[in-house]
C-alpha cells in the first residue's frame, strides 16, 4: 500500500477525477478508488471526509442531500464538482505531469 | 455494527458537539457502516469485516483542521495559542483554559460545546498529571506511615542499653526522635492531603475519558501491574516474616542470659519495626499507585477487565443523566468511606499508643469494617 504521505497532495486529484462523470457520496468513492487503483491504495475515511470538507470550504465541490435509490432509499449526502473544481483539477493534472517529468528524471 | 458504532462514539467522546463534530460522526458513521455491509455481502466473517473498517478508518487528527478542534486533539497547540498572560495557573485552571479554547475555536458551535463542561473531561495530559500526583501521593503516605512504625525503634533500641552508663541521655534522645519522626509524618500526610485536594474533580467527580486517555491508561496498567504484583508480594512477605530477627534474638539470647538478653530481644523488636515499615510502605505505594489507575479507568465507564466496552456501556452513555446520579452516589459513597477509613486509622493509631496493647488493639480494624457495612446499608440504601 502507499505512504499516505507521499499520495497526501493528490487526494483532491483523485476525488475530483471520479465526481467529473457524476455525483456521487463518501463510500462509492471510497470503493472507486479501491478498485481503480487495483486495491494499492484504499483511503482512510478521515482522510476522506476531511477532503471532502476542505474542498467544499474551497468551492471545488459541493454537497446535497439524495436518497440512494440502490441501498432502499437512504438518504445520503452526495458531492458534486464545481466549475471551480473543474479548473483546480486541470490544474492539478498539470501540476502532477511535471512533477512526474522532474522525478521520473532522477529515478532508474 | 455495534462495535463500529461504539468504537466511533469513543473516538468522538472528547470533543465538542459542535454541528461539524456531528456531522461528520454521522458521514463517518455511513461510510463505515456501507463499508462493513459491502463486506459482510462479499462473506466475510463479522470479526474480519469490523477489523478490516476499524483498521482503514485513519486517525483523527486529520479531522482536527476541518473542524477547529486542533485545540482539544493536540492540547499543547492550543495551549501555545493561548496567551501568555492568561497563564497564570496552577494544572487545575489549565483545564479550564483549554475547554475555553474549544470554545473560542469552535464559536459556531459554542452553545452546545458547554453541554459537557459539568463533567470535566479528562484528556491525556490531565490523566497524566494525575497519576503523576498519585504516584507522589503513594510514596508519600508509604513514607508516612512507615516513618509512623519507625518512630518507637531509637527508643526500643536506647533501652537496650539502659545498663551502660548514660543511657538515660540515650533514651531521651530516642523519644524526641520519636516525636520528631511522628511530627514528620503528620507533615507527609497534610501536605500530601492538600495536594491531592486539587484533584478531587477527577478523583470523585463523574469523568468523561476520551478513547486516547482510555488507551493510556490501560498502557499505564499493563505497564506497572508486574511491579504491583511484585512490591505487594514483597510487601506481604517482609510482614510475614518480620518476627524472624526477634526469635533469631530470643534464640541468642537464651544462650547467654542476662541483661545481653534482654538487648538482643529490644534489638531485635527494632529490626522487626523496620522491617514491617518497609513492607507496609511496598504494599501502600503499589495499592496508591495501582488504585489511581483503576480509579480513573473505572469511573471512565470502561471496565476494569480489559475487554471492550460492551453494547451496555453504549447505552449508559446515551442516558447522561441517569449515569450522573448513579456516579455521584458513588463518589459520595467514596468520600465517606475514605472520611470513614480515616478516622479508623487515627482511632486505632491513638488507642494503641495511649494504651500500648498492639497485641489487641487491631480489632478496631474488623469491628470498624462489620460496622461500616451496617452504615452503608443504611446511608445508601436508595442506590
Amino acid at each position: 500500500m502507499i505512504s499516505s504521505d507521499i499520495i497526501r497532495g493528490y487526494n483532491d486529484t483523485i476525488i475530483l477525477f471520479l465526481l467529473l462523470e457524476k455525483p456521487s457520496y463518501g463510500y462509492e468513492i471510497s470503493r472507486q478508488i479501491r478498485q481503480i487503483s487495483e486495491e494499492k491504495y484504499v483511503i482512510k475515511e478521515t482522510t476522506l471526509y476531511s477532503a471532502f470538507t476542505r474542498m467544499e470550504k474551497n468551492g471545488y465541490i459541493e454537497s446535497f442531500y439524495q436518497d440512494d435509490i440502490d441501498s432502499g432509499g437512504k438518504r445520503r449526502t452526495y458531492y458534486r464538482i464545481t466549475e471551480a473544481g473543474r479548473a483546480y483539477y486541470r490544474e492539478k493534472c498539470e501540476e502532477w505531469n511535471l512533477t512526474q517529468d522532474v522525478i521520473a528524471r532522477f529515478i532508474r | 455494527m455495534e462495535i463500529i458504532r461504539t468504537y466511533l462514539e469513543n473516538m468522538f467522546l472528547s470533543l465538542p458537539a459542535t454541528p461539524e463534530v456531528i456531522r461528520a460522526k454521522r458521514e463517518l458513521l455511513d461510510m463505515m457502516e456501507d463499508k462493513y455491509r459491502e463486506l459482510r455481502a462479499e462473506g466475510k466473517t463479522e470479526n474480519e469485516a469490523v477489523g478490516t473498517v476499524i483498521s482503514e478508518f485513519g486517525n483523527l487528527d486529520e479531522l482536527a483542521e476541518t473542524l477547529g478542534i486542533e485545540c482539544i486533539i493536540r492540547p499543547e497547540a492550543a495551549r501555545e495559542t493561548e496567551s501568555a498572560a492568561s497563564r497564570t495557573a496552577s494544572e487545575g485552571t489549565e483545564r479550564a483554559e483549554t475547554e475555553g479554547a474549544w470554545q473560542d475555536g469552535s464559536a459556531t458551535g459554542a452553545g452546545a460545546a458547554a453541554s459537557s463542561a459539568d463533567e470535566p473531561d479528562v484528556t491525556t495530559d490531565i490523566a497524566k498529571q494525575y497519576l503523576k500526583e498519585s504516584t507522589r501521593q503513594a510514596v508519600r503516605v508509604g513514607l508516612g506511615v512507615a516513618l509512623c512504625i519507625c518512630s518507637p525503634v531509637f527508643v526500643i533500641v536506647a533501652s537496650a542499653f539502659d545498663s551502660l552508663p548514660g543511657a538515660g541521655v540515650l533514651e531521651a534522645i530516642g523519644v524526641i526522635i520519636l516525636f520528631v519522626m511522628v511530627a514528620a509524618a503528620v507533615g507527609i500526610f497534610i501536605f500530601g492531603s492538600m495536594r491531592m485536594s486539587e484533584w478531587k474533580d477527577v478523583k470523585f467527580g463523574g469523568v468523561q475519558l476520551s478513547f486516547y486517555t482510555i488507551e493510556y491508561l490501560r498502557e499505564q496498567k499493563t505497564l506497572f501491574k508486574p511491579m504491583y504484583a511484585l512490591f505487594l508480594t514483597l510487601g506481604i512477605v517482609m510482614c510475614i516474616l518480620s518476627p524472624v530477627p526477634v526469635v533469631i534474638a530470643e534464640a541468642i539470647g537464651s544462650l547467654r542470659p542476662g541483661a545481653f538478653s534482654d538487648g538482643a530481644e529490644n534489638i531485635g523488636a527494632a529490626i522487626l519495626l523496620v522491617i514491617v515499615a518497609i513492607g507496609v510502605f511496598f504494599i501502600i505505594y503499589a495499592t496508591k499507585r495501582y488504585g489511581a489507575i483503576r480509579n480513573l479507568l473505572k469511573r471512565g465507564g470502561i471496565s476494569i477487565d480489559d475487554s471492550a466496552p460492551t453494547g451496555e456501556e453504549v447505552r449508559e452513555r446515551t442516558e447522561p443523566e441517569e449515569k450522573k446520579s448513579k456516579k455521584k452516589m458513588k463518589s459520595e459513597e467514596k468520600r465517606f468511606k475514605e472520611l470513614w477509613n480515616d478516622t479508623v486509622l487515627c482511632l486505632y493509631l491513638v488507642w494503641s499508643f495511649l494504651t500500648f496493647r498492639w497485641w489487641i488493639t487491631w480489632i478496631i480494624f474488623p469491628i470498624a469494617n462489620w460496622l461500616y457495612k451496617i452504615v452503608r446499608n443504611y446511608k445508601f440504601r436508595e442506590e
